[in-house]
């Protein structure tokens, strides 16, 4: 008996502990995934009536080259953006643990950027790389050279210029990441390692990588994660261009839903969005969770 | 159902954020959103003595400076109403209106093109402006008897034109001259068609400073299909046929392939994003075609010595890309603002000899023959353009088609795509757009 | 001795990288800097007239001048208001969430803890299409709570909170529950004051999120007076087309407040990053 109205007792204050942050959860994270899904089996346009079409929606993505340029765009950027950001964040982290002077003017460097808001990061370097009046195309001008390459101007510039302006706006953040899962291995590793005479190399390969498993797969599911969601760098920098050769799918969503007035279908490929997320995240967590065990 | 539902929510929020014994971050906020309440209420009261009209624009270019002067000027010249101008970015413009038109935040007066307000009809959200322009006074037989009708859906009148205007041809008189290539009157001195204009340009290459390039378009931006558009309908061949896409023609693909020609020869510069403007102004290039919306903005340009005359005639027969602003009231409960709105608009398209110095063409006769008008420099000398204006079609989807025709053209100018390939997955796209 | 000047060849070969990197990493902010401190029109894009050309503030004066198409006080203001009241409410209210998920036991615990997981992996950007729509319905376009409610990250704050929580020993509360204390005490008494610095981490972590936001702001913020800081600043290089002082004296404008809170907060900022990394 005393159990019982114990668990009651406790299941109201828990209530109440959890109501604001439910209610809040509830109607603007959870209502959205069921309305957003419903949305895709319909058609119509924000304010009009929407009428129900089943699962036309799905089928029109099927067929639609720009949805699947926009998809393969966007596993595209994981494949580059994932790689650099490891290698760069982890190299600036070390750099940065390695009691270096001036360790706090590196680190404030590096981190620097991530301060700084997306949309000044686009016009920063829009003004840094467009050709004839960016900085690189006039500076080279005035030694009279003339800028070969525009980094605008193709598919793979273009990505390359979204993934220069990404690596430094954020490389800082995983480099924290990095840095905090460097300084958790314990120091006595590294002295024994040196009285055995291994060297820096073997010492960073055998110690130094393996203890940090768990923080790259962290960085790697959240750079995944970052480029699904990536739209400011494309829409700022690139705006999605030439053509749709730097439109990523959340650019696309927002053209679908905002220019085309196509709320139906641009809620079939926001569902797509989500449910790619969802698998991902899941995916990594599972083998994450199943390397610890 | 909707309404009480908002309110929960914002009760539930409020009770929880007292409830919280809030830090204070929270205090600050919670007082900020109050004041602003306030500051809403206040104006809701003085508007009944001055009405205040919020105004959006779409010109990012130079001639949101003229149209601020404007309103100002409109302020200035009675005390009833004032209006509050916001100048938006042309790119997300609509999506912009749009939008605020289907959330019910529309502003009171906007500024939309003929050929975007089958897009903005189906939002039932455009007032139909008949009723309040005889209580505003307004007088439709003022205006040009083809914006009128322009203007006009199901017998009614939409919208207020302001003016038209359309892409026309910009060129260096001094590197003209020195190439050898003006007439006495100041004309170029060109064979008639295509290639004579090429050849032209070609003769203009010869003779330019190297970092002077021939021709310059907006590679990466709308221009490039403003052209296309142009040059198709000189072909007489159609953007729009019984309310489908003619995209993939052979009128599509000649205009098309002089364009790219025009890159191939180095005759015009490829990947000058939207630079296309300053790269003019600032004589790093001797022709450009652009929008009559420059011509205030050249001007400014003290050293530059140009002229401007009306898209040249390449094929069969003369046509130009144009379209024409005007203004609409977005439907609300407050009738006193609309009739305000109104006048405010028939005040502009009164005045347009002021809107005429950012280059565009004024929507009323009397204004064309106003001495003012008359009095401004280069403006005369493309007005006769708006003969050839050939109009875009009525289409709901006319923004989606038009973005999806300008992608696959950009992608040919910047050789990522054929001609053919281009066009055919423009008309491809343009078709699954429509068939939605 | 070989091994000690192993490790001074090691380190000299990281100062190089490590000052070049950064060097490279701080150039553009430099950059930045520089051209917002020119005359308006000035040329800023040639590295070597840079400085040969006369410096002024007359930018930035540009900037700031109310004339209703710009208005860089207010979008600060209005991002500095999103971004406190939004990390205020994520943090205090996923505080008191994880506290009750972690230390009550009530039925439907585990499906509570699944819902919120599921959040973690909801990126807001594929769910603004519905929530543009709600927003509509609930007449809340071009207002603080249509910039304010959706989009909080609820979830990331949760769970955060939740590890530390977890972390607490046991006895301690057991203690308190022992003198006597209510449920509400102890979160008051033991959790809110010892979980306040990991509270802070998280806050300047979700403040940066918040400030930074660029995708939803654009969508609802319609009137230039609703706009935060990342909305309005991109309407700077249109408005301003042939010019890159002026812009970049907004990029500047925006920036000091974020540079300000990253130079008082450092270590906090740090720690919070660091707390999502550790499982």
């Amino acid at each position: 008996m005393k159990m019982k109205s114990h668990i009651y007792k406790n299941y109201l204050t828990a209530l109440a502990f959890l109501a604001p942050f439910m209610i809040l959860y509830l109607i603007f994270w959870i209502y959205p995934i069921f309305k957003g899904f419903l949305g895709s089996l319909s058609s119509g346009t924000f304010g009009a009536e929407k009428t129900f079409v089943g699962l036309d929606n799905y089928r029109y993505m099927m067929e639609d080259e720009k949805f699947w340029s926009a998809l393969w765009n966007t596993l595209y950027f994981i494949l580059i953006s994932t790689p650099s950001i490891v290698v760069l964040g982890l190299g600036m982290a070390i750099l940065v643990n390695m009691k270096l002077k001036g360790t706090t003017i590196l680190r404030m460097a590096f981190f620097m950027p991530y301060m700084l808001s997306v949309s000044v990061i686009g016009s920063i370097w829009v003004f840094i790389l467009q050709s004839r009046t960016g900085l690189i195309a006039e500076t080279l001008n005035s030694f009279g050279i003339t800028m070969g390459v525009s980094f605008f101007g193709s598919w793979g510039m273009g990505w390359l210029s979204i993934l220069i302006a990404t690596l430094w706006w954020t490389v800082g953040f995983n480099m924290i990441l990095f840095l905090a899962g460097l300084q958790e291995i314990p120091e006595d590793l590294y002295e024994a390692a040196d009285i055995d005479g291994a060297n820096k190399w073997a010492q960073f390969r055998f110690i130094t990588m393996p203890s940090l498993k768990g923080v790259t797969a962290l960085v790697i599911l959240l750079q995944t994660i970052a480029s699904f969601k990536l739209f400011g760098q494309t829409w700022l920098i690139t705006k999605g261009g030439p053509g749709t050769s730097t439109t990523p799918l959340v650019h696309y969503i927002y053209q679908i839903a905002f220019r085309q007035w196509d709320t139906g279908y641009a809620s079939a490929v926001s569902f797509v969005l989500f449910l790619t997320i969802a698998l991902i995240s899941l995916a990594q967590y599972k083998l994450l969770m199943g390397k610890k065990n | 159902m909707k309404k009480v539902m908002s309110h929960f929510v914002l009760l539930i929020m409020v009770v929880s954020l007292v409830l919280s014994g809030c830090s204070k971050g929270n205090n600050s906020a919670q007082k900020n959103e109050g004041a602003s309440n306030a500051g809403d209420e206040k104006t809701a009261n003085v508007s009944k003595e001055v009405i205040e009209l919020k105004y959006w624009v779409p010109f990012s270019g130079s001639d949101g400076e003229y149209m601020e002067n404007m309103v100002k000027a409109f302020n200035e010249s009675q005390s009833e109403i004032k209006v509050e101008f916001m100048n938006n970015n042309w790119d997300n413009y609509y999506p912009k209106l749009l939008s605020s038109l289907a959330a019910n935040s529309a502003p009171d007066v906007a500024v939309a093109h003929v050929s975007h307000l089958a897009e903005l009809i189906p939002t039932g959200m455009i007032q139909p402006l008949d009723e309040l322009a005889t209580e505003a006074g307004l007088d439709w037989s003022t205006y040009g008897k083809n914006q009128e009708t322009s203007v006009i859906r199901d017998g009614q009148h939409i919208a207020v034109p302001l003016d038209t205007h359309a892409v026309v041809m910009y060129y260096n008189k001094k590197y003209l001259g020195d190439a050898g290539l003006l007439n006495e009157d100041g004309s170029i001195k060109m064979e008639p068609g295509a290639e004579g204009f090429t050849k032209m340009l070609e003769t203009l290459k010869g003779s330019l400073p190297a970092d002077v390039s021939p021709l310059i378009i907006g590679s990466n931006n709308v221009f490039t299909y403003w052209i296309w558009y142009a040059l198709v309908q000189q072909q007489g061949g159609t953007y729009f046929k019984d309310g489908q896409p003619t995209i993939d023609t052979p009128e599509g693909k000649v205009a098309m392939e002089l364009i790219k020609s025009w890159i191939d020869k180095g005759l015009a510069l490829p990947d000058i994003g939207d630079n296309s403007y300053d790269i003019f102004k600032t004589s790093k290039a001797a022709v450009t075609f652009t929008g009559v919306w420059s011509t205030g903005n050249f001007e400014s340009e003290k050293s530059l010595d140009f002229a401007a005359v009306p898209f040249p005639q390449l094929y069969a027969q003369p046509a130009a890309w144009g379209d024409s602003h005007t203004l609409i009231v977005p439907k609300q409960d407050n009738k006193e603002k609309q009739v305000a709105a109104v006048k405010f608009a028939d005040w502009l398209a009164d005045n347009a000899a002021m809107w005429a110095k950012a280059g565009h063409v004024p929507s009323k006769p009397a204004v064309l023959e106003s001495e003012e008008y008359k009095a401004l420099p280069y403006r005369a000398s493309y007005a006769a353009v708006m003969d050839i204006v050939k109009y875009m079609p009525d289409s709901t989807k006319l923004s989606a088609v038009n973005d999806a025709v300008l992608e696959s053209l950009v992608e040919v100018n910047y050789g990522i795509k054929s001609v053919e390939e281009g066009l055919a997955a423009a008309q491809k796209n343009a078709d699954k757009l429509m068939s939605k | 001795m070989s091994n000690i000047k192993r490790i001074i060849d090691s380190k000299i070969v990281g100062y190089i990288i490590g000052y070049a990197l950064a060097v490279i990493m701080f150039a553009p902010i430099l950059w930045m800097l520089i051209a917002a401190l020119k005359q308006p029109g000035s040329t800023v894009t040639v590295l070597g007239e840079l400085f040969t050309t006369k410096f002024s503030l007359e930018s930035f004066k540009a900037v700031l001048k109310p004339d209703g198409t710009a208005m860089m006080w207010r979008w600060t203001w209005n991002s500095v208001i999103v971004g406190v009241v939004q990390t205020a409410i994520t943090v205090l209210f996923s505080s008191w969430a994880a506290f009750a998920v972690s230390r009550i036991q009530f039925k439907g615990k585990t499906f509570i803890f699944a819902l919120i997981l599921v959040g973690m992996m909801v990126p807001v950007e594929s769910i603004v299409v519905p929530l543009f729509d709600m927003i509509t319905e609930f007449g809340w376009t071009n207002s603080y709570n249509a910039l304010i409610w959706p989009g909080m990250m609820l979830p990331l704050a949760f769970l955060i909170l939740k590890q530390f929580i977890d972390q607490l020993p046991n006895e301690l509360l057991e203690a308190a529950k022992i003198d006597g204390a209510n449920i509400f005490v102890i979160w008051w008494k033991m959790i809110w004051p010892l979980s306040k610095s990991s509270m802070a981490a998280v806050s300047i972590f979700i403040f940066i999120q918040s400030w930074n936001n660029l995708l939803w702001p654009l969508l609802v913020a319609q009137e230039t007076s609703m706009m935060t800081l990342p909305v309005g600043i991109p309407t700077f290089q249109s408005i301003f087309a042939t010019d890159l002082a002026v812009p970049m004296a907004s990029n500047v404008l925006a920036s000091i407040p974020a540079i300000l809170v990253f130079l008082l907060f450092q270590r906090h900022i740090i720690k919070g990053i660091s707390m999502t990394g550790i499982k």
